[in-house]
């Protein structure tokens, strides 16, 4: 189909851990294990999970910033792992990356100007000119002055830095941008800010988005689709309303219902999950979430669930559980 | 509330002067009392060279002025040696050869340090890098002063074959702090974000890692000029050093024949004007290091 | 006969006009200015706010931890049990700390000692308010490791940081807090690091601790959701200052400063109907360095007027809940 932009399958991206000389039983770390999706243009999928069940390293494999073990990232119908150096030069500029760490995500020594610059400077775009003026665009879009250009990255707050990461990745107008817990460090109300621009991008620039984020309140406001992740497995994915309205899998349910309401008088029952998460170099046999899982049978830790798809034509509604066939 | 999608920057009542790192480094310097005042002496000492360097003073080193061994006189302030040279215009040139054997190993050094550590900070873990460092490491083992005398024969009759010798032997010191700064700052975000922007590898080095070391590759040169000069010390007092010119470390190596028969002079001048440099040196270097620290910033 | 019950209760904690400024390479700053509250004895009290209010710059006030310089207490006053707590000198606040006040911070991973077994830190904080000898200390710290919920604490106690999660960690770091049976505890940001699934677990231990040993608790925190399940009270605080103060009831039902309203509007909530855009606070939080004089939240507010910048509101208000603002909502004229 011509209007899926990304496709990922069977993702699997596993680290080595630990150096054994003999090469003999060294522990594996299945970051990302078996994970499929697809996003089609102009549409968001956001996707949740708490540490450790490899979202970053989904979001980094997805922009080829690392090699991955086995399966498929296809953009607009091709294989990113399959270009030359230098086609993938061309093609990075369709897809960006927002990270989570304003302070880590720009170059102390680099003005505001000069990080904005490089990106167009490094691929060769339009002439000084126009990249000056595609500067001043960009600037204006997430709302800053001309001003903080001379600036340095360390005379700015946490949400100004986010802005001019934000900035950087529109710079090329790319189609397609990966958020990493793009407002997971910053204040409730800068928080808003920032979510706002987003959600205006996605409106005017028809920009597609994987959101990564570990709030399932702050993904549902810019999602159109949402994957919950666990453990280096996709446990369920559903359009964004049939997920929060019928959740499916228990640690979604369980996920939906940690989060704190803001209301005192609330006093619904909260899913407890017992436990920690385990390590993900020995997880638990069959169901990884089997350990927690407040409905775990004698099957779950003989059989890693399939993934099974329910919901009607057009919204499909995928769940990786036994309780569901 | 009003929905605002995007936030204008709020203007400040006052315009901002803008701020680089270097100007707040400097600010900060400048406020520390120990570093300023160490930077005056370092700075004097610097003028001294400069002035030897440029023939304006204590050009009559070598003369032979007076009879014999003296004491400190009117004349010689410092006395004279037992061959009648002045003790004072020794130290005072000494100073010129300093500066010239710190300054050319410390720039040279850290310079070849700086980019080795780098490049292969950037690509640890590959041949490349564990080559390099099976370089660095064999000629650390080897202890430098045989390196000099080596060098020293190779190089026959080249006044600079002490200076080779140390660039050689010091260069790998900062390539060690510079590679591991690297490693540190290579997994930040900033770099990721340079390799999903299509950012070639030698810029990503020069202008993404590099300069965010600067910090410690000023303060590992200052290091080095120390050392250099405390090296020279040692080399001259074994025959090793320069030749044909005055250095604190050759006045200090004919000191010790003169000092069992009561003649301190040569050994005070040379050896007070190496520590109060020396002592001076180190309190700016800290004090750099402190007002340089970018977590401080 | 009239069997009017008055229980007079005093407040374990008053905090009376604190002041503190920083000296930083600008000159100096005001953290916090002229700050008041009281915390009753059982009382979770909540401090909310956001980055650079000043609220973490509190808690540490009240334990005597405020890196002094560049920090200085300039005026105010603070209680605790009827005892000045300002001016104690050091040797006299390390008897107070652990024992009577104790404190929890943000990241369990840099509170904890990495190469000191958990035995080793808990018996040591046991030991050092308490004659007691080693067994007996270790047989307490393993009681504690219980109480908040450490399955297998006996063999636990044996191990390092490292080897627990992050929501162990600071259980550990709670059990650590409690050993002593303080009176009150703060709380600085005790979830913000962890997962949500481990903050539930934590907060609800939390919660349970309190109930059980009577404590008092004053919890540092910008998550609104957090304060609505475990505090009784809120303050609000803006610029080094509290502009509200109320119940929690009162704060989430009836917001009376534009700030706290703004803030509580903000927080995406997970609803039945997705909605456009979250309603946002126009503009930044002001630079403490150039704090505007008037009103501090005016330049953001909607409703500001002239005389919200000409000077600047008192915290007042009949009854439990007070508000600095000239217009509060729901009272304007």
């Amino acid at each position: 189909m011509s209007d899926i932009l990304l496709e990922v399958k069977r993702l699997k991206k596993h680290f080595v851990v630990g150096k054994n000389f003999l090469k003999r039983n060294r522990a594996i770390c299945k970051a990302v294990d078996d994970v499929s999706f697809t996003i089609k243009k102009g549409k968001t999928l956001g996707l949740v999970g708490e540490s450790g069940c490899g979202k970053s390293t989904l979001g980094r494999s997805v922009l080829r910033l690392h090699d991955i073990t086995s399966g498929e990232v296809k953009f607009n119908g091709v294989d990113l792992f399959d270009l030359s150096p230098k086609e993938l030069k061309n093609l990075r500029k369709e897809i960006q990356i927002i990270f989570q760490d304003p302070f880590a995500s720009l170059s102390p020594r680099m003005t505001i100007h000069d990080i904005l610059r490089e990106p167009l400077d490094v691929n060769k775009i339009g002439t000084v000119a126009e990249r000056e003026a595609k500067i001043a665009e960009v600037m204006e879009i997430v709302g800053l002055r001309p001003q903080a250009l001379n600036r340095y990255p360390h005379e700015f707050s946490g949400g100004q830095r986010q802005r001019v990461g934000i900035a950087r990745a529109l710079v090329l107008d790319p189609k397609f941008i990966v958020a990493d817990e793009p407002v997971s460090a910053l204040d409730v109300s800068v928080q808003a800010q920032v979510l706002n621009m987003i959600a205006e991008l996605q409106e005017s620039k028809g920009i597609s988005f994987l959101f990564i984020a570990h709030d399932l309140a702050v993904v549902q406001h810019i999602c159109d689709d949402v994957g919950v992740m666990y453990l280096g497995r996709l446990v369920e994915k559903a359009s964004a309303e049939t997920l929060y309205k019928n959740p499916k899998h228990p640690y979604t349910k369980a996920l939906l219902s940690a989060i704190p309401v803001p209301d005192p008088n609330d006093k619904s029952i909260r899913i407890q999950l017992q436990g920690d998460v385990p390590s993900q170099i020995n997880p638990p046999s069959g169901c990884t979430f089997r350990t927690r899982c407040p409905e775990a049978t004698e099957r779950c830790k003989e059989e890693a669930p399939m993934t099974h798809s329910t919901g009607i034509d057009g919204d499909e509604h995928l769940v990786a559980c036994h309780l569901y066939r | 509330m009003s929905e605002v999608i995007s936030e204008p920057f709020i203007e400040l009542e006052k315009p901002q002067k803008r701020e680089s790192l270097w100007s707040k480094a400097l600010k900060k310097f400048s406020r520390n009392k120990t570093g300023m005042v160490s930077f005056v002496v370092v700075m004097l000492f610097l003028l001294i060279a400069v002035l030897v360097w440029s023939g304006a003073i204590a050009q009559n080193w070598d003369a032979l002025l007076a009879d014999g061994q003296m004491g400190p006189t009117e004349t010689y302030w410092f006395g004279t040696t037992i061959n009648g040279q002045d003790i004072f215009q020794r130290a005072i040139y000494s100073t010129k050869t300093a500066f010239e054997v710190g300054l050319m190993v410390a720039i040279f050094a850290t310079v070849i340090g700086a980019l080795v550590g780098a490049v292969i900070g950037y690509f640890s873990g590959t041949i490349l890098d564990e080559f390099i460092l099976w370089i660095m490491n064999s000629i650390d083992c080897i202890p430098y002063i045989l390196m000099v005398a080596a060098i020293a024969i190779a190089l026959d009759g080249n006044p600079y074959s002490m200076h080779i010798a140390m660039m050689l032997a010091f260069w790998t010191g900062t390539a060690r702090v510079v590679r591991g700064e690297v490693l540190k700052l290579k997994n930040m975000e900033f770099v990721e974000a340079a390799h999903a922007l299509g950012v070639p590898v030698y810029r990503i080095i020069f202008k993404h890692l590099l300069p965010n070391t600067t910090h410690i590759i000023l303060v590992d040169m200052s290091i080095l000029f120390i050392t250099a000069i405390k090296s020279e010390v040692i080399l001259s007092f074994l025959g090793l050093g320069i030749k044909d010119s005055i250095s604190w470390g050759i006045m200090i190596s004919e000191a010790s024949g003169e000092v069992t028969a009561g003649h301190f002079c040569n050994f005070f001048a040379a050896s007070g004007m190496l520590f109060v440099l020396v002592l001076a040196f180190n309190m700016f270097s800290d004090s750099l290091q402190d007002a340089l620290d970018p977590r401080k910033v | 006969m009239n069997n009017l019950d008055i229980e007079k209760r005093e407040p374990i904690l008053t905090v009376d006009n604190l002041t503190v400024d920083f000296n930083t390479d600008k000159g100096r700053v005001r953290a916090i200015d002229g700050i008041s509250f009281e915390v009753m004895p059982g009382e979770t009290l909540a401090i909310v706010g956001e980055s650079g209010c000043g609220k973490s710059v509190s808690s540490l006030s009240i334990m005597g931890l405020l890196p002094s310089p560049p920090g200085k207490i300039v005026d105010g006053s603070i209680k605790f049990n009827k005892r000045e707590l300002i001016g104690l000198s050091e040797k006299e606040y390390r008897k107070v700390r652990g024992n009577e006040i104790s404190m929890i911070f943000q990241e369990p991973m840099t509170a904890l000692n990495p190469v000191l077994k958990i035995s080793t830190q808990m018996i040591d904080v046991i030991r050092l308010h308490n004659r007691i000898g080693k067994s007996e200390a270790k047989r307490r710290a393993i009681d504690m490791l219980e109480t908040v919920g450490i399955p297998s604490p006996e063999m636990r106690i044996n191990e390092y940081p490292h080897q627990l999660s992050g929501g162990m960690r600071q259980r550990v770091m709670i059990a650590m807090a409690l050993s002593c049976g303080p009176d009150l505890l703060l709380a600085d940001e005790p979830t913000t690091a962890l997962d949500v699934t481990i903050q539930a677990q934590v907060m609800t231990e939390m919660v349970r601790l309190q109930k059980k040993l009577g404590m008092a608790v004053i919890l540092v925190t910008h998550d609104l959701g957090v304060v609505a399940e475990s505090c009784q009270r809120v303050a609000v605080m803006y610029c080094g200052q509290i502009i509200e103060q109320a119940s929690v009831q009162d704060i989430f039902a009836s917001p009376k400063h534009p700030y706290t309203q703004g803030l509580l509007k903000s927080i995406p909530v997970v609803r039945e109907k997705k909605i456009p855009r979250l309603a946002t606070i126009e503009g930044m939080v002001p630079d403490l360095r150039d704090m505007p004089s008037g009103c501090r939240f005016a330049d953001r507010c909607q409703f500001a007027e002239a005389r919200c910048r000409a000077s600047s509101p008192q915290l007042s208000g009949a009854g439990t809940h007070q508000v600095a603002c000239f217009n509060p909502l729901g009272e304007m004229q």
